[in-house]
């Protein structure tokens, strides 16, 4: 138990009793001195014990000593301490941003293989869907012939019926059958018609019927009123056939 | 608020036997300086309990001390290598960065 008293308690117990010693044995001198009686034995005791209990101060003063120096360092070391912990939380604070960064990569990339993958699967080759561009624009249907000029019964533009077979016709329940009737060159385009609208292909689906944008001068009056005979639609036409960007280029 | 007590390097300077050792001889020579060496001790022990209560560090016992002072140190080396591990391991993969990016770089050209 007296090992884990610490050098402080130590100290003032030592110093307590050089205190009670040396008082003790002043007194004891005095006492003897007025009675003039020598007591050799109890003094000559009282002395070892007060230069024992010295040595012991001396010796307790120099270990709290070194232990003001050892004080001295731990409180330097608890400040690297410190200054560690402090270092090592912001890496922690790092590693967990770089960690939510990495796991939104990581969904993100998911996510894009995900996305590749299907998009193998329902793969086209180029050699088909130039083949379907040639089909579509032998007709005409999409682009007017460069020697067009007006009069000419080759449609530079989808005829009415086909874009009444077309799947904008279809969503607004067009008849196939127009009530308007055909344009002159119509009957001309009508039997190659089939082979255009049929879906031979298999991207033929909803989605590219939907891509495709309609005839720019159909406009919003889509089978309700038939452009084509006035004078205008004519100039329209006309504006068509010259100009060089074609649908066709558009769907490489 | 009383000035902080300087703490004496030489622990010889703590011994109170000399003082006694005074006092004792004025007694014997019946000296009237006895009453004034008898307070040179008195204020004497009184300054050195003022001065262990006021000494920093020795409120454990040695043993305790030089245990905690070891873990601290090894607190102390267990949090650098720590720091250096990643920060070595944060080189290599600059390094390992900077060469893919150059491999690319040379394949490129």
């Amino acid at each position: 138990m007296a090992a884990d008293k610490s050098t402080k308690e130590k100290l003032l117990s030592v110093l307590n009793d050089i205190e009670v010693l040396s008082r003790e044995l002043i007194e004891m001198l005095a006492l003897s001195r007025n009675q003039k009686l020598p007591q050799p034995g109890e003094d000559t005791q009282l002395l070892e014990l007060l230069v024992q209990r010295d040595k012991e101060f001396q010796e307790l003063m120099r270990t709290a000593l070194r232990q003001g120096r050892t004080h001295e360092e731990m409180q330097k070391l608890e400040k690297e301490v410190d200054k560690r912990d402090g270092d090592i939380q912001l890496l922690q604070k790092q590693l967990k941003e770089a960690e939510h960064i990495l796991a939104t990569a990581v969904y993100q990339a998911k996510e894009k293989l995900k996305s590749i993958e299907k998009a193998r699967k329902g793969s086209v080759s180029s050699e088909e869907i130039i083949k379907y561009a040639h089909r579509i624009s032998a007709s005409n249907a999409v682009c007017a012939p460069l020697n067009w000029v007006p009069g000419d019964p080759r449609r530079p533009y989808p005829t009415d019926l086909e874009m009444r077979s077309g799947m904008l016709g279809h969503m607004c329940n067009l008849p196939t059958n127009g009530v308007n009737g055909h344009l002159p060159g119509d009957a001309l385009a009508a039997g190659r018609l089939p082979d255009v609208l049929a879906p031979q292909y298999p991207w033929q689906s909803a989605d590219v019927a939907m891509a495709m944008p309609p005839p720019p001068h159909h406009g919003n009056d889509l089978g309700l009123e038939l452009p084509g005979h006035n004078k205008e639609n004519e100039d329209d036409v006309e504006a068509m056939s010259t100009d060089s960007s074609s649908s066709s280029s558009d769907s490489d | 608020m009383a000035a902080p007590v300087s703490v004496v390097e030489d622990a010889e300077d703590y011994s109170f036997l000399p003082l006694i050792h005074d006092i004792i001889k004025c007694m014997d020579k019946d000296n009237q300086d006895v009453h004034q060496e008898l307070n040179k001790l008195r204020t004497r022990i009184q300054d050195t309990r003022e001065q262990i209560v006021a000494m920093p560090g020795i409120d454990l016992s040695a043993d305790v001390q030089q245990q905690k002072l070891h873990t601290l140190r090894e607190q102390v080396r267990t949090k650098n290598q720590l720091l250096q591990k990643t920060s070595e391991k944060r080189q290599t993969e600059q390094a390992r960065k900077v060469n893919r990016v150059r491999r690319m770089e040379t394949k490129w050209t």
